[in-house]
C-alpha cells in the first residue's frame, strides 16, 4: 500500500517536474516614457543549461485600476497599446532573438540575430544595496548606455536586449536617464515551462529591417495630429525625431 | 569538412599569433560526468584584479579568451550549480589549451531583494522625479530640466504637456502664483534650487477633494532644496518701433522663491493694443468654474451705461488704441506648517481711443429714417486691486481658507460725437468698488466623503455720472433744456452659505448633495435731469428710479452619476424656495415661488469610435434687478430702457446632443453638436424708435426657440501630409417683439456658416495653413434681408534654422453687402525671431498691418435696421524686440 502511494507520488512528482522547471527569475523595475512616465515591473527568466532567456514586461501595474477609470473618462487620449505585454526571447544556440512588440496597434514578432553589444568595461565600482557592482558602457542602436553589473552573479543575461556582460546587470540607463532599468530581486524558482513558449498565433512575423520600416517610416500619426491644430497655434519645431529605445540601427550607422 | 575548417582555423590562429602577438586561452568545460558546461562565465583578471577579457562557454562547453597583454593572470570560472574555480595562467603570446573540470556544488540561490534609490517614485497619482538623477549639468532654467523628464513634452513655446494634456499649473512647494501662465516661471527660474519635480495626476485645487471629485487635471509641483540660497531672477522683453509712430512695449518679470516666502513682481507697459491686465487675469479670477464652493462667483453689480467701447472682431493689436501701464506685486508667506498667507496687488492705468463712423438706417412700419454718427472717444482708467488668501490646516483632514478681494476702478469717458451733423459731447464717469470675502471650510471626514462649508459676502457698487451737452429729446419732454445729465447706481450685496457633501461610492459613482441659502439685495437708483446750462429744469416723471430688490433663495441640490457598462447617467435636481421682495417709493411687494430644476444627462459609448452625449434640463430663472425696475434709465445718448415692474420667473427647456465619430488622433474624425433651447417665456422689448431717441420697455412674451447645429469633419491625407477640415453650422432663432406700437411681430434670424481649412505637417522648413469661411445671415420679419461675408486666411511658417524662424499671416475679409469700393480688406503680419542663446537672449521683429490698411467696416442687420460701421485701425508699424533673461 505504502509502495503504491510512493509510486503514485513519484509519478505525480515526475509529472509535476515535467511541467515545472527551476529557473532564475530576476525582477527589474523599469522606468520609461510612454504616454505618462511610468514604472513597470519586468521579469527576466533564464535557464543556463538550455542557454535561453526571456525578458517579459509585467502587466500588473500599481495604479492600473485607477488609470483604467481615467481612460474611460478621458475622451481625447490616444491608445495604441496592446493588451499583451512585450517580451524578448533569446536562444543562444540558434543565435536568435525574438521580440514581441505592438507596433502602432499591430502585434508583431520581430526576429533578428542576437545583437553583439560592444561593452567597454570601466574601472569603476559602486554599491547597490551592499552589492558590489562594476560599470560598463556601450553604444547600442543610437543611444549611449551606462550599466552596472555584479560579478557575484556571473550571468550574461540582462533586461530587454542588453546582455553579454561578465555578470548580471543590476542597473542600466541611457545617458539621458530617459530609460532606466533597476534590479529589484533575484529568485530561483520553479515556473511553468509555458514561460518560454512563444505563441506565434495572430502575430505578424517580421524581421528587424521590416520593423524599422514599419515603425519609423510612418510618422503619419504625428502629422495627423499636427495638421489638425486650429489657427493661431504655431508649430515651430516640426522635426519628429525617432523615439523609443532604438533610434539608429547597425546598418544605418 | 570539419578537418578543413580546423586547418584553416589553425592557420588563422598562427597568423594572428605571429602578427598581433596575442595570447589565446581555449579549452572545454566539463563536469564530473564529462558533460559540457554551457554558458559558464570565464573571466581573465590581471594581478590588480582588473578584467582583461571575459567570455561564456558555448553549447559544447568550449571557450576562447584572448589578450594582447602578457604576464600572470587569474582565470576565474563560475557557473550556476558548480563550485567557482580560479586558475593562474601565464600569457606569453602563445596558445594555451586548458580543459577545466568543475565540481558540482549545490549552492542554493537565496532570494535576494535589492533596494535602490529610484530616479522616479510613483505614489498613487503622484510621480516624483529626482532632479539630480535627470540633470546632466547643462540645464539653466527649469524648462531645460523638465525637457529631460520622461513623459513630459515641452513645446518650443514652453507649453508643458503630459501626453496630450496641458498641465494646469506649475507650483513651487505647493504654492501657485501663475496658474496657466506658468511659462513665466519655467522659462526663467534657474534650475539649481530644484530638488524634486512632482507630477500630479487627477489634480484637485482643493487637496481634500483629491480622489473624490472627478478630475482629469494634471499639475506640476517643484520642491526646493532645503540648503539652497535664494536669488532674484526674471526676464525683460522690450520692443520699439523705429518709425514715425511711437510704439513700444515693455514686459518684465522678477521673482524670488524661498521655502518661507515667495515673491513675484511684474510690469507691463505698452501702446500696441495689448491688454496689460490680461497677464494677471488668471491671478485675479482663477478659473474654478464648476468647482465646489464657487457660490457667488456669478454675482456682480450692473452698470447701465457703457459707451463707445465696441470694437470690430479683429485682432486686438489692429484696433486697440491704448497706452497701458500695469505693475503687480505678489507674495506667499508660509507662516507655519499649518498657515499660509498669499497677497496679491496690482495697479493698472490705461488710456484708450476709439474712432468710428457709422451709418444707421431704420425702417419699420411707417417710420423710416437714417442716422450718421462720427464718434471719437477716449477712455481713461485707473484700477487698484488687492487680494488676500489665508489658508489654515486645522488638521490633516480639515482646512479653513479665507479669501478677501478689494477692487476700485475709476473710469473717465468722453467723446466728440457728430450726430447727424450736430456735435455732441458726452461725458461718463464711472466707479466700481468691490469688497468680496469668502470663507471655506473643508472636512474630509471619511476617506471617500468630504463636507464643504462655504460662506461668502460681496458688496459692490457702480455709480455712473453721465452728461450730454445737447438736448435731443424735444419730442419727449416739453422743457426748454439744452443739456441732460443722469446719475445711476447699482449697489449690490450678496450673502451666501452653502454646505456641500461629496460621496465617492465604492463602485466609483459620485453622489453630491448641496444645501444652501443665498441672499442678494440690489439698490437701483437713477436720476435723470433736464438742464439749461447748469440749471436743473426738471427731473421728469417716469425717468427716475429708486428701488430695492431682494431675493432669498433656499435651495437643495442632489446630483448622482451612475455608470453601467457603456452608459453613464447623470441625474440632478435643484429645489429652490425663493422669497422675493420689491420695494419702491410707494409700495412693497413680495412673492414666494417654489420650483425644481431637473437635469438628466446620458453618455453612451457605443464603441471605441462612436460616442453620444445627451442632456436635457428644465430651468427656471428668477428675474434680475435690471428686469424689474419700473422707470426709464438712459443707456446711451439716444436710448432709454425700463424693466417690467414685476417679479418674473422664466422657464426654459434645454436639449443638447453631441455625437463623435472617431478619435481626435485618427485619420478621420467628425463631431456634431446640436442645441435646442425652448424659452417658454422670455424677455423681449416694446420699443418706440424715432430719429433722435429709442425707448424700450421689457415685456414678457411666450415661446422663443433657438436651434443650433455645428459639425466638423477632419480628414488627414497622407500623400500631401495635410489635414483637411470642413466646418458646417447653422442656427435659427425665433422671437417676437413690439416696435412703434405694432402688434407682436415675429422675427426670425437664420444664419449658416461653412468653411474649410488645410494645414500641413511637413517635417521640413516650410508649412502652410489655409482656410476660408463664409457666413450667411438672414433676418426675416414681414420682409427679409440677408448678406454673405467671407474671411480667408493664409499662414506660412518658415523654420529656417533652430535659431531662426519667421511666420507670415495674411487675411482677407469680404463683405457681401458693402459698396464695391470698401468691401474687401487685406491684412498681413510678419513675425521673425532669432534666438541668440536659448532661454537667454533673443531678438524678434514684429511687423503689423503691413498693407497699412487704414479702416475696417462692419455690416450689420437687425429686425429694424441696417447699419454699417467703419473703424479706424492702427497703422503699419514694425517693432524690434529684445528678450533677455537675468
Amino acid at each position: 500500500m505504502i509502495k503504491l502511494y510512493i509510486t503514485i507520488s513519484a509519478l505525480l512528482l515526475a509529472n509535476y517536474l515535467m511541467a515545472q522547471n527551476k529557473v532564475v527569475n530576476v525582477e527589474y523595475e523599469v522606468y520609461f516614457n510612454t504616454e505618462i512616465p511610468n514604472a513597470q515591473k519586468a521579469n527576466l527568466y533564464f535557464e543556463q543549461s538550455k542557454n535561453t532567456s526571456i525578458y517579459k514586461k509585467n502587466n500588473s501595474q500599481k495604479n492600473d485600476a485607477k488609470s483604467k477609470r481615467n481612460n474611460e473618462e478621458n475622451s481625447v487620449s490616444l491608445k495604441l497599446s496592446s493588451k499583451k505585454q512585450g517580451y524578448n526571447y533569446f536562444d543562444y544556440k540558434k543565435d536568435s532573438l525574438l521580440t514581441f512588440e505592438n507596433v502602432f496597434g499591430e502585434d508583431c514578432l520581430i526576429s533578428e540575430k542576437i545583437p553583439e553589444i560592444k561593452w567597454t568595461l570601466i574601472d569603476e565600482e559602486k554599491l547597490i544595496d551592499n552589492n558590489k557592482v562594476y560599470k560598463a558602457i556601450c553604444y547600442f542602436r543610437g543611444r549611449n548606455y551606462i550599466a552596472w553589473y555584479s560579478l557575484d552573479y556571473p550571468w550574461k543575461y540582462g533586461p530587454w536586449k542588453f546582455q553579454g556582460l561578465p555578470g548580471l546587470i543590476f542597473e542600466i540607463s541611457d545617458e539621458t536617464k530617459r530609460y532606466n532599468w533597476q534590479i529589484k530581486g533575484i529568485t530561483y524558482e520553479e515556473v511553468s515551462d509555458k514561460i518560454f513558449e512563444i505563441d506565434f498565433a495572430g502575430l505578424k512575423h517580421i524581421d528587424i529591417k521590416q520593423y524599422v520600416e514599419k515603425k519609423f517610416n510612418s510618422k503619419e500619426l504625428n502629422e495627423k495630429l499636427l495638421s489638425k491644430m486650429p489657427r493661431g497655434t504655431s508649430i515651430t519645431n516640426q522635426a519628429t525625431p525617432r523615439t523609443g529605445f532604438e533610434i539608429k540601427f547597425e546598418w544605418e550607422e | 569538412m570539419g578537418r578543413i575548417k580546423s586547418i584553416i582555423f589553425m592557420i588563422m590562429l598562427l597568423f594572428s599569433n605571429s602578427i598581433w602577438g596575442q595570447s589565446r586561452f581555449y579549452g572545454t568545460l566539463k563536469d564530473e560526468n564529462e558533460k559540457p558546461i554551457v554558458s559558464a562565465s570565464l573571466i581573465l583578471k590581471d594581478s590588480a584584479g582588473k578584467i582583461t577579457a571575459y567570455t561564456f562557454s558555448n553549447d559544447l562547453g568550449s571557450y576562447t579568451l584572448q589578450t594582447d597583454k602578457t604576464g600572470k593572470f587569474l582565470l576565474s570560472i563560475s557557473s550556476m550549480g558548480f563550485e567557482k574555480k580560479e586558475i593562474e595562467v601565464l600569457a606569453d603570446n602563445k596558445q594555451i589549451k586548458t580543459d577545466i573540470k568543475l565540481v558540482t556544488k549545490y549552492t542554493p540561490i537565496e532570494e535576494v531583494v535589492i533596494n535602490s534609490v529610484r530616479p522616479i517614485k510613483i505614489d498613487g497619482d503622484k510621480i516624483i522625479f529626482d532632479a539630480k538623477s535627470f540633470s546632466q549639468g547643462n540645464e539653466e532654467v527649469v524648462e531645460d530640466l523638465l525637457k529631460k523628464l520622461p513623459g513630459l513634452n515641452v513645446a518650443s513655446d514652453g507649453t508643458i504637456k503630459v501626453g496630450n494634456q496641458e498641465v494646469e499649473k506649475v507650483m513651487i512647494n505647493g504654492d501657485d502664483m501663475f496658474d496657466k501662465g506658468y511659462k513665466i516661471l519655467t522659462k526663467n527660474m534657474p534650475v539649481n534650487p530644484i530638488d524634486k519635480v512632482e507630477l500630479l495626476q487627477r489634480y484637485s485645487n482643493n487637496k481634500h477633494l483629491k480622489g473624490i471629485e472627478n478630475s482629469e487635471k494634471v499639475a506640476l509641483n517643484l520642491t526646493l532644496r532645503k540648503d539652497y540660497v535664494r536669488q532674484w531672477f526674471g526676464n525683460i522683453q522690450a520692443g520699439y518701433n523705429f518709425g514715425l509712430e511711437n510704439r513700444y512695449e515693455v514686459r518684465s518679470n522678477l521673482m524670488n522663491f524661498g521655502n518661507k516666502s515667495k515673491y513675484y513682481f511684474l510690469t507691463n507697459l505698452n501702446n500696441t493694443g495689448f491688454d496689460a491686465v490680461g497677464d494677471i487675469n488668471h491671478l485675479i479670477r482663477p478659473n474654478r468654474q464648476g468647482e465646489p464652493s464657487s457660490i457667488g462667483d456669478n454675482q456682480s453689480a450692473f452698470s447701465v451705461l457703457r459707451f463707445g467701447e465696441d470694437l470690430p472682431n479683429l485682432k486686438k493689436k489692429r484696433v486697440n488704441f491704448n497706452n497701458a501701464e500695469m505693475i503687480s506685486a505678489n507674495s506667499i508667506f508660509t507662516l507655519s506648517k499649518k498657515m499660509k498667507l498669499k497677497l496679491l496687488g496690482f495697479l493698472n492705468t490705461d488710456e484708450n481711443d476709439f474712432y468710428r463712423n457709422s451709418y444707421y438706417s431704420f425702417s419699420s412700419g411707417n417710420t423710416s429714417f437714417k442716422n450718421t454718427e462720427d464718434f471719437r472717444g477716449r477712455k481713461k482708467q485707473v484700477t487698484g486691486f488687492g487680494k488676500i488668501d489665508f489658508t489654515f490646516d486645522v488638521s490633516k483632514t480639515k482646512t479653513l481658507e479665507y479669501t478677501g478681494k478689494f477692487n476700485k476702478t475709476n473710469l473717465k469717458n468722453s467723446s466728440n460725437l457728430v450726430f447727424n451733423k450736430e456735435l455732441l459731447n458726452e461725458k461718463l464717469q464711472s466707479n466700481n468698488q468691490l469688497f468680496d470675502q469668502k470663507i471655506v471650510f473643508t472636512n474630509k471626514f471619511k476617506d471617500n466623503k468630504v463636507l464643504l462649508i462655504t460662506g461668502r459676502h460681496i458688496i459692490e457698487q457702480t455709480p455712473q455720472h453721465y452728461t450730454v451737452n445737447q438736448f435731443l429729446f424735444p419730442d419727449l419732454f416739453s422743457d426748454n433744456a439744452n443739456n441732460t445729465a443722469q446719475f445711476s447706481e447699482n449697489k449690490m450685496k450678496f450673502t451666501g452659505l452653502e454646505t456641500h457633501l461629496m460621496n465617492r461610492k465604492e463602485n466609483e459613482d459620485l453622489l453630491e448633495l448641496k444645501l444652501g441659502v443665498q441672499n442678494r439685495t440690489d439698490h437701483l437708483n437713477s436720476v435723470f435731469q433736464l438742464k439749461d446750462e447748469e440749471t436743473i429744469l426738471s427731473e421728469p416723471y417716469g425717468y427716475q428710479n429708486n428701488l430695492k430688490y431682494s431675493t432669498n433663495d433656499f435651495y437643495f441640490s442632489a446630483k448622482y452619476r451612475f455608470k453601467f457598462n457603456r452608459f453613464s447617467l447623470l441625474t440632478q435636481a435643484d429645489l429652490h424656495q425663493l422669497f422675493n421682495r420689491l420695494e419702491n417709493k410707494d409700495k412693497i411687494r413680495t412673492q414666494n415661488p417654489f420650483f425644481i430644476n431637473p437635469k438628466i444627462g446620458l453618455d453612451w459609448r457605443i464603441n471605441s469610435k462612436n460616442k453620444i452625449l445627451t442632456s436635457y434640463s428644465y430651468n427656471t430663472t428668477n428675474a434680475k434687478v435690471l428686469d424689474v425696475y419700473n422707470n426709464f434709465i438712459q443707456t446711451g445718448f439716444r436710448s432709454f430702457l425700463k424693466g417690467t415692474d414685476d417679479f418674473n420667473q422664466l422657464n426654459a427647456s434645454n436639449f443638447i446632443l453631441n455625437y463623435t465619430l472617431g478619435n481626435w488622433g485618427d485619420k478621420f474624425f467628425a463631431n456634431t453638436f446640436i442645441v435646442y433651447l425652448k424659452s417658454h417665456d422670455f424677455f423681449s422689448t416694446n420699443s418706440v424708435i424715432s430719429q433722435n431717441f429709442a425707448q424700450a420697455e421689457k415685456i414678457i412674451t411666450k415661446n422663443q426657440d433657438f436651434f443650433s447645429i455645428t459639425s466638423n469633419i477632419d480628414r488627414y491625407f497622407k500623400p500631401i501630409k495635410s489635414n483637411v477640415k470642413l466646418t458646417l453650422g447653422g442656427s435659427q432663432i425665433n422671437f417676437k417683439n413690439i416696435v412703434n406700437h405694432s402688434d407682436l411681430r415675429k422675427v426670425r434670424n437664420n444664419s449658416i456658416d461653412y468653411g474649410f481649412e488645410i494645414r500641413s505637417a511637413f517635417t521640413g522648413i516650410f508649412n502652410y495653413h489655409l482656410g476660408s469661411k463664409w457666413s450667411y445671415n438672414q433676418v426675416k420679419t414681414m420682409i427679409s434681408h440677408s448678406f454673405t461675408n467671407n474671411m480667408t486666411f493664409l499662414d506660412l511658417s518658415f523654420m529656417l534654422h533652430k535659431k531662426f524662424n519667421f511666420q507670415i499671416q495674411s487675411e482677407r475679409y469680404y463683405f457681401g453687402n458693402l459698396d464695391k469700393s470698401s468691401n474687401i480688406y487685406y491684412f498681413t503680419d510678419l513675425e521673425a525671431k532669432y534666438i541668440l542663446k536659448e532661454n537667454k537672449l533673443s531678438f524678434s521683429l514684429s511687423g503689423n498691418n503691413l498693407f497699412n490698411t487704414k479702416t475696417f467696416s462692419n455690416y450689420n442687420l437687425t429686425d429694424i435696421s441696417i447699419s454699417k460701421t467703419e473703424y479706424k485701425l492702427l497703422p503699419r508699424y514694425v517693432l524690434l524686440k529684445v528678450e533677455y533673461r537675468f
